[in-house]
């Protein structure tokens, strides 16, 4: 059944900050790029971010405009709503069998409009806010979303084709949209799929998932953002401002019993930045964060700790035993002091947050036949020396994809992908980045959007 | 958009054709809008009388304060409630509906 | 005209019909002029956008209050505010008014024109209008961050801002970059593993590199370490990958011994001087063992950390590459003994320095670290023997060290350990001695936790009876593999304990006759913050890294540093690998601590952004570069002699009519716009292109007018 085949130099599937650096970094050395993302818009976790350590720029200012340069970028071929099914060898190369999910919405044509979105009458939990807030069954993802194209969602639809009454440009909305198959055909590949955070709610005794109040550095992430589901931080149980905020740290990582060994590299930074964020938006706020070790290894990061205790946020060396829900939903956070002879407390918040930690969020070992590690990212076996090289050759892994990062390794990482890419593609077939035009040719001849 | 008989018909032929293809997901949903609107009237008319916090709506309407938040929230998404102040305590903030202010 | 436009009224209109001069007319005009003249009688149409930031703006000042207020300058068609300007949707509106409202000229109100000015010039120029027909206007960090408790004023400021920004935009020119061949090669400086990882990079994307080397062998410091973490592997050996693959590939030229005395020029095409140290011995020479013996000169070994001592005739370590030996001409006294042996003629103490030019497209700093140096007196470092760093200790673990592997200190074994963290990073002021230059080292230094932590656990493989004491603020094992090392220590039955900064650990020698020749006392928050006495035989001080020091190199290519004194990048996000000088990245710890895979990452992005600037061989340089009025200036000389910049401004003679003057010539690729001869033309002859005297003029006009009452914001 698949008739439309792509030709391009690389292929990168995922579309969050790695796979959108990726992409840019070959497709300004005129290499020729397909990227495929699982959702309907790029982005990835950093589009959801409120501002980013270590500079404090809001996410979407440094986020956004790399989305629309990927999207307009005339070597980058964007593929969103899509999955790679299947990947075979293909002389030196690989033929990637690509997935089009239909999003019942002509991305062609679509403008953007929302007017499908105000007229239907469905309202559920949007993911976007992590349920905070709500959106419709015909909805565009995010106010930056990239295509700024609607998506009807099946699942919730009630079929009462007001969405397509609304739409005022013919045959944009089409529920008879089928999934369709195309072939890539590429020289190599990046595997750029991204971390998903450790659920919130796997330790038990602390109670996240059954106390309103107990929440996630993402879902904090939300209320701190501008576009975010409140407007303002107030706690999810009832709409309070909180007044007394507390952080726990390695919820999720260094865990055995979690089977998370390892540190996720972010949480430290991620909390401390809330903290300062918090102590701006909420001045009469406490806030306390309680840690095993503080890991700021990053540049200007141990200053930025600095910063943030002499601001007055408390940070405190202890073992979070358990959280309890007391009256109001507030809750009780009993804490072993460890600089104080390991004693136990119980401490007083209204708000918690837990500090959550990185998982990977595809497991690449059935589909592109490369290996993970123990840790379950993917493999990077010549550690020092070729960083970004999977157990396959040709095959690639830039940024979260392949162990817990921030935004500023991740885009360094994403380079060095690229690098190794364009090294793969000249010692196999080759292939000369002048040659970019012409190949660039062939994809506008083959294109693969609905008609 | 106006929309001729003919075109009318035709989508809600097609709209009765895919709720035969997605009969569970589509009643769940309805379901779902049918309490959605329920609530929404609650809250709407407790607004009437005024400004209101979120523990105020849920003592009045009988709701959960958690459930009152994502309603509100919705609403004031969607261009039908506005946040217009604080209350007393500076611990909650009030809402109203919105008088034909759109987001 | 469509409105009468006051500040156009004194602008001297330019005249470009005809040529007065008659030679070198290509130099003073072009195809820009040509373009300008060509729209020169169209009107001006602006469009003004105001940006919300997402409420970073919009929750201080009132952006469509701005916008409102915009919309009353005259040439202002239309006026905007959006939510985020550099978002798609926000740059799809500016390309709809460009194409559908005709706006010629395009004013955007937002962050620092450093985040995304280049991101709109884009837009405006997808949307079909010359890029350099756009204004950008800072109301974010210029106002909403720094003004958020003045939310009126702040309304007020944007609107005076944003005037100034439509005025200028009014005498907007078209410009056009110049473009310039690049040369397809790239120079490393630095031939550790971040350099020799970019120069492999860039080598195999078909162009041609020169690795400068400034020691007389490749690999930096990891050569210097015995296992490296987190993949317990022979150091040398992941050293050795990398540099047998630089050998073999042909577009790699390397230089050892060599540094940069000199460099000029601009992306594309650097002109570099280069000063190589003769090695004064030959690749064969076949006496090294015989000639070191007879070498009367004995100095410390800077490849043991000076824990060992070597001769002037010398090969820093046993298999490095290039493998010979060399003369260390600093203290070789020539006395003629090693010429007695080996082969004749393998040594000529007679060489001299080798000095010649390269030119190339892009350079790569990677200069790297030096450890942390501690003060004489420092936790006893310089004064007690059994104190030493951690680079040492690699070296005395290392077989080819001073001890050959064996755990001995000052002639006696070890067996029991203290290990100092944060020696010489997260420094406080007040507490910890400055460096030279009045500042502490405030920063983490990253790898020395898990270097520290895999060091000991080296220790009890090697020598199990060993005892561990570990005085650190936070282990920070934060790298895939690294936590392992913090798990095996707790194991291992590493004793740690925890200090303050505020409270550094007191290290002292032990009184005579005491089993163990050190005393370390630390307050340990880990048991009741009480004062616990550690006797041990050997102190390690976990010292951080410092950047190489490269002032010359620094000053030779305009880069700039950091507080923290390591080099700086333009932004951690959105260009981490690049400097604010076109053309020249960095890769690996000269620009921050890092790990070897860090290092290698950092490399390989670097020789990304090289490929991308030089693959096509064609560069683009920004056109906010001097511009003479041929007409106004009299070729006083001014500029040319005030101008700080090599080659950029000159006077050349012309003739017309049998009449001979001169006139200054600007280089457009020297020039970096910085304005001196502006200042100083007595003619008001030069204009920085995209910046003139006449558009400041009508900014500072703008800026002083009266803003109308808004309503209450
Ligand atoms: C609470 C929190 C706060 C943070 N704050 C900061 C901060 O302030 N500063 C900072 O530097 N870092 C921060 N980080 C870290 C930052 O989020 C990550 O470094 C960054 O988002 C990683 O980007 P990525 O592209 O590797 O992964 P992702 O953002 O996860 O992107 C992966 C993309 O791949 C797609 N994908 C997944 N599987 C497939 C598939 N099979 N096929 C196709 N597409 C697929 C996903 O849909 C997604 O779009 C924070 C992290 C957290 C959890
Ligand atoms: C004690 C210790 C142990 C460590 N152990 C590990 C480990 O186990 N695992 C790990 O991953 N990392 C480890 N590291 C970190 C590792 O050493 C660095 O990541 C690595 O050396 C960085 O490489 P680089 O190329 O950036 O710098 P360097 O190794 O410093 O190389 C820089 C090169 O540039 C040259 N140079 C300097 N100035 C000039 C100039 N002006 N002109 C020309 N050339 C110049 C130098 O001579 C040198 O060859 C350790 C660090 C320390 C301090």
């Amino acid at each position: 059944m698949t008739n439309k085949r792509l030709h391009v130099d690389a292929l990168v599937v995922g579309g969050g900050i790695a796979g959108m650096q990726t992409s840019l970094d070959l497709g300004d050395q005129g290499y020729q790029v397909a990227l495929v993302e699982k959702t309907a818009s790029i982005g990835g976790n950093m589009v959801q971010l409120s501002k980013v350590f270590p500079t404090l720029d809001c996410a979407s200012c440094i986020t956004t405009p790399k989305m629309s340069s990927v999207h307009h970028h005339d070597n980058i071929k964007l593929l969103t709503s899509s999955e790679v099914q299947k990947v075979t060898p293909h002389g030196d190369g690989f033929i990637a069998e690509v997935l089009l999910k239909p999003t019942y919405v002509n991305n062609d044509t679509c403008t953007g409009c929302q007017k499908c979105e105000e007229a239907c009458p469905v309202d559920i939990l949007d993911e976007y806010d992590y349920g905070f807030n709500a959106r419709r069954a015909a909805y565009i993802p995010f106010p930056t979303a990239i295509p700024y194209t609607a998506v009807i969602d099946m699942d919730h639809c009630i079929f009462c084709g007001q969405c397509i009454k609304a739409c005022p440009v013919p045959d944009c909305i089409d529920f008879n949209m089928q999934p369709e198959v195309i072939e890539i055909e590429t020289s190599a590949i990046v595997i750029s799929t991204g971390f998903k955070v450790t659920p919130y709610d796997a330790k038990e005794e602390y109670g996240a998932g059954k106390f309103r109040n107990v929440i996630d550095g993402l879902m904090m992430e939300r209320l701190l953002a501008p576009t975010g589901p409140y407007g303002h931080v107030l706690r999810p149980s009832d709409g309070k401002l909180p007044d007394s905020i507390a952080y726990v740290q390695c919820a999720g990582s260094r865990d055995l019993t979690l089977g998370v060994p390892y540190c996720s590299r972010v949480c430290c930074m991620y909390a401390i930045k809330q903290a300062m964020l918090l102590a701006g938006a909420l001045p009469m706020a406490d806030i306390t964060i309680y840690y095993m070790d503080i890991r700021t290894f990053g540049k200007q990061y141990e200053q930025f700790y600095q910063n943030a205790k002499a601001m007055g946020i408390e940070f405190v060396k202890a073992k979070v035993a358990r959280i309890t829900e007391v009256e109001n939903q507030d809750l009780n956070v009993r804490v072993e002091l460890i600089d104080e002879n390991s004693q136990v407390v119980e401490r007083h918040h209204d708000l918690v947050v837990l500090s959550v930690g990185m998982l990977p969020n595809y497991d690449p070992q059935a589909v592109f036949s490369i290996d993970i590690a123990e840790d379950k990212f993917v493999e990077t076996p010549y550690y020092h020396n070729s960083p970004a090289a999977t157990t396959r050759p040709g095959i690639f892994a830039a940024g979260t994809a392949a162990g817990p990062m921030d935004i500023v390794d991740t885009i360094v990482t994403a380079g060095s992908a690229a690098a190794d890419v364009a090294a793969y593609i000249q010692s196999h077939n080759g292939h000369k980045a002048e040659t970019a035009v012409e190949t660039q040719t062939t994809v506008a001849e083959r294109s693969v959007d609905h008609d | 958009m106006t929309i001729s008989k003919e075109e009318a018909k035709a989508i809600s032929e097609l709209m009765i054709a895919k709720r035969k293809e997605h009969v569970e997901t589509a009643k769940a949903a309805q379901q779902l809008v049918k309490e959605n609107n329920a609530i929404r009237r609650k809250l709407k008319k407790a607004l009437k009388s005024g400004p209101h916090t979120i523990p105020q709506l849920a003592e009045e309407t009988g709701m959960e304060t958690v459930d009152v938040l994502w309603h509100i929230a919705a609403m004031e998404k969607y261009g039908a409630v506005i946040e217009v102040g604080m209350d007393e305590d500076e611990e909650y903030y009030t809402y109203s509906l919105a008088k034909g202010v759109k987001k | 005209m469509t409105e009468p436009n006051e500040e156009n009224k004194e602008k001297d209109v330019k005249n470009n019909s005809e040529e007065p001069i008659t030679v070198h007319v290509d130099e003073l005009k072009d195809a820009v002029e040509k373009e300008i003249a060509d729209a020169g009688g169209e009107d001006i149409k602006i469009g003004v956008y105001v940006c919300q930031c997402g409420g970073n703006i919009s929750d201080v000042v009132r952006t469509d209050l701005v916008a409102k207020e915009l919309e009353k300058f005259p040439n202002v068609v239309v006026s905007r505010d959006f939510i985020f300007m550099c978002s798609d949707s926000g740059q799809e509106l500016i390309k709809k008014d460009i194409q559908e409202k005709g706006i010629n000229r395009v004013v955007v109100g937002s962050c620092s024109p450093f985040l995304h000015e280049t991101t709109f010039r884009k837009a405006v120029s997808s949307g079909g209008l010359n890029p350099y027909l756009y204004t950008h206007v800072g109301i974010r960090e210029q106002d909403s961050w720094v003004h958020a408790d003045h939310p009126k004023e702040a309304t007020e400021l944007a609107v005076h801002l944003m005037e100034a920004g439509v005025a200028k935009a009014r005498l907007l020119e078209p410009l056009k970059p110049t473009e310039i061949k690049a040369k397809k090669h790239a120079l490393v400086i630095g031939g550790g593993i971040a350099g020799l990882q970019a120069a492999l990079s860039i080598a195999k994307a078909d162009l041609k590199v020169t690795i400068v080397e400034k020691s007389h062998f490749l690999g930096g410091r990891v050569a210097q370490w015995d296992t490296v973490f987190p993949t317990d592997e022979d150091a040398r050996a992941v050293l050795n990958r990398v540099i047998e693959e630089v050998l073999a590939n042909p577009n790699i030229t390397i230089h050892t011994g060599t540094e940069l005395i000199a460099a000029k020029g601009y992306i594309g095409e650097f002109n570099i001087r280069l000063r190589q140290q003769p090695r004064g011995v030959s690749e064969d020479f076949d006496g090294l063992d015989e000639a070191i013996k007879v070498c009367p000169v004995e100095v410390p070994d800077e490849f043991n950390f000076g824990l060992s001592k070597r001769k002037a005739i010398y090969r820093p370590y046993d298999g490095c590459v290039p493998s010979g030996a060399v003369i260390d001409w600093e203290h070789c006294t020539k006395c003629g003994e090693c010429l007695k042996v080996g082969k004749k003629g393998s040594i000529n103490l007679d060489e001299t320095p080798h000095e010649f030019d390269i030119t190339v497209g892009a350079v790569v700093v990677a200069t790297g670290f030096d450890p942390y140096e501690p003060f004489k007196g420092e936790f006893g470092y310089g004064e007690i023997p059994e104190v030493i760093t951690l680079p040492q200790l690699e070296r005395i673990l290392s077989k080819d060290g001073p001890t050959k592997g064996k755990l001995e200190v000052n002639g006696h074994p070890v067996h029991n350990i203290a290990m100092i963290h944060c020696v010489g990073s997260r420094q406080k002021e007040g507490v910890h001695k400055p460096q030279p230059d009045g500042k502490v080292n405030d920063y983490c230094s990253r790898v020395c936790c898990t270097a520290t932590l895999s060091a000991a656990k080296q220790i009890h493989e090697h020598f199990p009876d060993t005892n561990i004491f570990d005085l650190y603020q936070d282990i920070r094992t934060y790298g895939r593999g690294h936590e392992d090392y913090y798990i095996n220590a707790s194991k291992n039955g590493v004793t740690f304990l925890r200090y303050f900064a505020e409270e550094i650990p007191e290290v002292t020698k032990s009184p005579e006759g005491e089993k163990n020749p050190v005393m370390v006392k630390v307050k340990d928050h880990l048991t009741w913050g009480y004062e616990v006495e550690v006797p041990v035989d050997l102190v390690v001080l976990a010292v951080g890294m410092m950047p190489t020091p490269i002032q010359d190199l620094i000053g030779m290519l305009k880069v700039s540093q950091g507080n923290d004194r390591f080099l700086l990048e333009v932004h951690p996000k959105l260009r981490p690998v690049e400097t604010a000088i076109a053309g020249i990245v960095l890769a690996g710890t000269a620009q921050g601590p890092m790990t070897i895979r860090e290092a290698s990452y950092a490399g390989q992005a670097a020789a990304s952004k090289v490929i991308a600037m030089l693959i096509t061989g064609q560069v683009e340089l920004e056109p906010f570069v001097a511009k003479i009025d041929p007409e106004r200036c009299e070729g006083s000389g001014e500029c040319v002699k005030y101008c700080p910049q090599e080659e950029a401004i000159r006077l050349e003679t012309f003739t017309e009519d049998g009449r001979t003057f001169q006139r200054a010539v600007v280089s457009p690729a020297n020039c970096n716009g910085c304005g001196v001869c502006v200042s100083v033309c007595p003619n008001r002859a030069i204009n920085i292109q995209g910046w003139t005297l006449d558009q400041f003029d009508a900014m500072v006009e703008a800026l002083a007018m009266e803003v109308s009452v808004l309503e209450d914001a």
